[in-house]
């Protein structure tokens, strides 16, 4: 019931997300994002506020510049006498005009009061004879006769050329008293030489730096976005000790922050289902744990009221005390599988303490060793042990280790107590590395064993040795089986100790 | 005075069946089928025998609670739990930890020692061979001529600890460490130039000892 029920609320939970990724272009943003949040509104703003700039301030910025230089210009013309080329020529013209019939003397006095009104023009005349004439300043250039071929040449070169160059006849054109001629280099005409502010460059100024700015903000937006994407994804790789990512805090409610907001939702969903994992877990370790109690409760009951029957030795037949031995030993069997069984349910989960370290293993296997003797002794074993005197460490759990020991040590009891023999040796090999030998002379490990539970024993074991990555040997045959262990490469975290 | 055992077991048969076997065994038991009430009294026992399923509080927090009131009686965790890290959670705190099903003469056994190691001081003499050890007066007297050994502070200090642990073999590390305290640098001699010396003093024929045992390649052991 309670499993339908989820399974009805994934589906709306589904169907909800279905809902939300559907596209509607239309609405700008996704409903869980207030418009004023969306990336998408932003960035339609900056475009907007770009253009406005372009429409309004632009214009604007081009009058309030023009303004200052338009008057600018009127002060300069009021100022610059040169300025007006146009005024020049007609004063020119209509002063030159009424010198018809005139004598030298007053051409010159009216050329050199020109020359006072303007200094930095030049002037000259020329008379009807063609000889250039009181010439305000010296000209090298001009020539002191002039041909017709001279005077040809001057007025096409003076043409709209540098400098400004007025001719006007002496009287009028009927008059044929020669020409007068005033120059004024063009520099001098305009703004006193000084490089004019343009409003066209000012113009273009403003309009690269609008685009400058509209592109340092675009740039500002993307990068700020890519930022928090670079961000986000760090994020996402972080992860805390159970291997989930961290929870990541959300600064802004936009189409990013749904994102962070998406990804925080899945991070927790996760982490409550490792959790739900866990304890699902537990709660089988604890079943089996309880499971396995509940059958050794009752084997100890038998144990021990074997024991009782066994006191009595006097009364008891032979038959009858093989019995009670074989009860005993199934009872031990029996023990043995669950706890074997407990161990291996607990193994293939992953879910056993485990902790390696660097341990010295003469030390564990000598006390290992010590703690099995009286059994050994007990079954009239012949014991031999070659330990080094310098410890040899190893990268194994030390529980582990035991466990493994223990379980040779008591199949060497079980299974090749005939032979009464066993040699435990540790040797540092040549090449860095070094074993542990045990070995003893039953009749090897192909004669099957009455024990049937062996093979998850066993199984345990190699499932330990791989976890701690040590290799291993078994030699049998009918005179002894030898155990060889070596710890692999990877075990050893440093080879030369 | 016959040593006074607390025994807290709730399943019947066994506890009907360990109990009488105790009291067999010579001691004075204590049977309580749950914690509880047996929390406050435990300082006035030898030795206390827990399991770890009980009603109520489990064995785990008894044996913690009673080793925090009187951390000098033995604690022994006799319980079906039988995961590594049920052991290591007993081991804590608990003296020693036997799975069920047990074999009955363990259980005594592993109770010997536990006490022997607690109440090292109740002995008035040790008889082992030709020696009598008087721990109390921290004399060693050689049982065919009366006269007095004289031992060193440390040679004592060895055998003492080696009493304590008789019948149990003991590698150099373990008596080196319960002796001096320190832990054991490889490739001491300390420890086997004390016991040479020691032999010397209470052995019969130092070449052939009798008192302390060797066990060829793993330890010493003295027998009771």
């Amino acid at each position: 019931m309670k499993l339908s029920f989820n399974k009805n609320k994934k589906q709306m939970d589904m169907s909800k997300m279905q809902k939300h990724t559907k596209s509607r272009w239309w609405r700008l943003t996704d409903s869980r994002v207030r418009w004023r949040h969306s990336l998408l509104v932003k960035y339609l703003s900056l475009v907007v506020c770009a253009m406005m700039l372009f429409f309004f301030l632009m214009p604007l910025a081009t009058i309030i510049l023009a303004i200052p230089m338009y008057w600018n210009d009127q002060m300069k013309e009021k100022e610059n006498p040169y300025a007006n080329g146009h005024t020049l020529m007609t004063a020119w013209h209509a002063e030159t005009k009424l010198l018809k019939g005139s004598n030298e003397q007053a051409i010159e006095k009216l050329l050199a009061s020109w020359k006072v009104k303007l200094p930095k023009a030049s002037v000259f005349w020329i008379d009807e004879k063609g000889m250039t004439r009181s010439m305000l300043p010296e000209q090298k250039s001009l020539p002191k006769q002039w041909t017709a071929q001279d005077s040809i040449a001057f007025m096409k070169n003076s043409h709209d050329g540098d400098p400004f160059t007025v001719v006007s006849f002496i009287g009028g054109e009927a008059a044929k008293e020669g020409f007068v001629v005033i120059q004024i280099p063009r520099k001098l005409m305009t703004y006193d030489g000084l490089q004019p502010l343009y409003t066209s460059e000012y113009a273009f100024a403003i309009m690269m730096s609008l685009t400058l700015l509209f592109i340092l903000f675009s740039w500002r937006f993307f990068y700020r976005i890519q930022r928090r994407l670079r961000e986000l994804e760090r994020a996402m790789a972080m992860t805390d000790e159970q291997g989930i990512p961290v929870t990541i805090s959300v600064a802004k409610e936009d189409e990013i922050g749904q994102l962070q907001h998406s990804f925080n939702r899945m991070t927790s969903e996760l982490r409550a289902s490792r959790k739900r994992e866990q304890e699902e877990e537990e709660l089988r370790k604890q079943l089996i744990a309880n499971l396995s109690h509940d059958i050794r409760t009752p084997l100890t009951t038998i144990r021990t009221h074997v024991h009782t029957i066994q006191q009595e030795n006097d009364v008891l037949q032979e038959r009858s005390k093989t019995s009670l031995r074989v009860i005993v030993q199934k009872c031990e069997d029996l023990a043995h599988l669950v706890d074997n069984l407990l161990s291996y349910t607990l193994l293939s989960a992953k879910r056993y303490t485990f902790h390696p370290q660097a341990v010295d293993v003469v030390r564990l296997v000598r006390e290992s060793a010590a703690a099995w003797y009286p059994m050994w002794e007990k079954h009239q074993f012949e014991v031999e042990v070659n330990l080094p005197s310098a410890p040899i460490t190893w990268d194994v759990d030390q529980m582990w280790m035991k466990r493994i020991l223990d379980n040779v040590y008591q199949n060497v009891v079980r299974h090749a107590s005939s032979g009464r023999y066993i040699r435990i040796e540790m040797n540092q090999l040549p090449n860095g590395s070094s074993e542990l030998v045990i070995q003893d002379k039953g009749p090897g490990m192909k004669v099957t064993s009455s024990n049937k539970g062996a093979g998850i024993g066993l199984s345990i074991i190699e499932m330990m040795l791989k976890e701690m990555q040590l290799e291993q040997e078994v030699f049998s045959s009918s005179n002894g089986t030898t155990l060889v262990l070596t710890p692999k490469r990877g075990n050893l975290k440093n080879p030369n100790i | 005075m016959k040593p006074t055992i607390l025994y807290v077991e709730d399943d019947l048969e066994i506890g009907e069946w360990t109990n009488q076997f105790l009291k067999d065994k010579g001691y004075e038991v204590d049977w309580r089928k749950s914690g509880e009430n047996a929390l406050h009294e435990a300082g006035s026992y030898s030795l206390v025998i827990l399991d770890v399923m009980l009603p109520g509080l489990d064995g785990f927090t008894v044996g913690q609670r009673l080793k925090k009131n009187a951390p000098h009686i033995p604690v022994l965790m006799l319980s079906a739990r039988s995961s590594i890290d049920d052991k290591l959670q007993g081991l804590n705190f608990a003296d020693d930890y036997l799975t069920k099903p047990f074999h009955p003469d363990e259980l005594a056994a592993r109770i010997e020692i536990l006490l022997r190691r607690y109440e090292k001081e109740e002995e008035e003499c040790i008889t082992l061979h030709h020696i009598h050890m008087y721990p109390k007066q921290n004399r060693i007297v050689d049982s065919r001529t009366n006269e007095d050994l004289t031992l060193t502070g440390k040679q004592f200090h060895i055998f003492r600890y080696m009493i304590q642990n008789a019948n149990q073999i003991l590698t150099k590390e373990q008596i080196y460490e319960g002796v001096w305290g320190d832990p054991y640098i490889e490739g001491d001699k300390t420890l086997q130039v004390h016991i040479r010396y020691l032999r010397e003093k209470i052995e019969l024929d130092p070449s052939k000892p009798l008192v302390i045992e060797t066990i060829r390649g793993i330890g010493y052991r003295v027998r009771r």
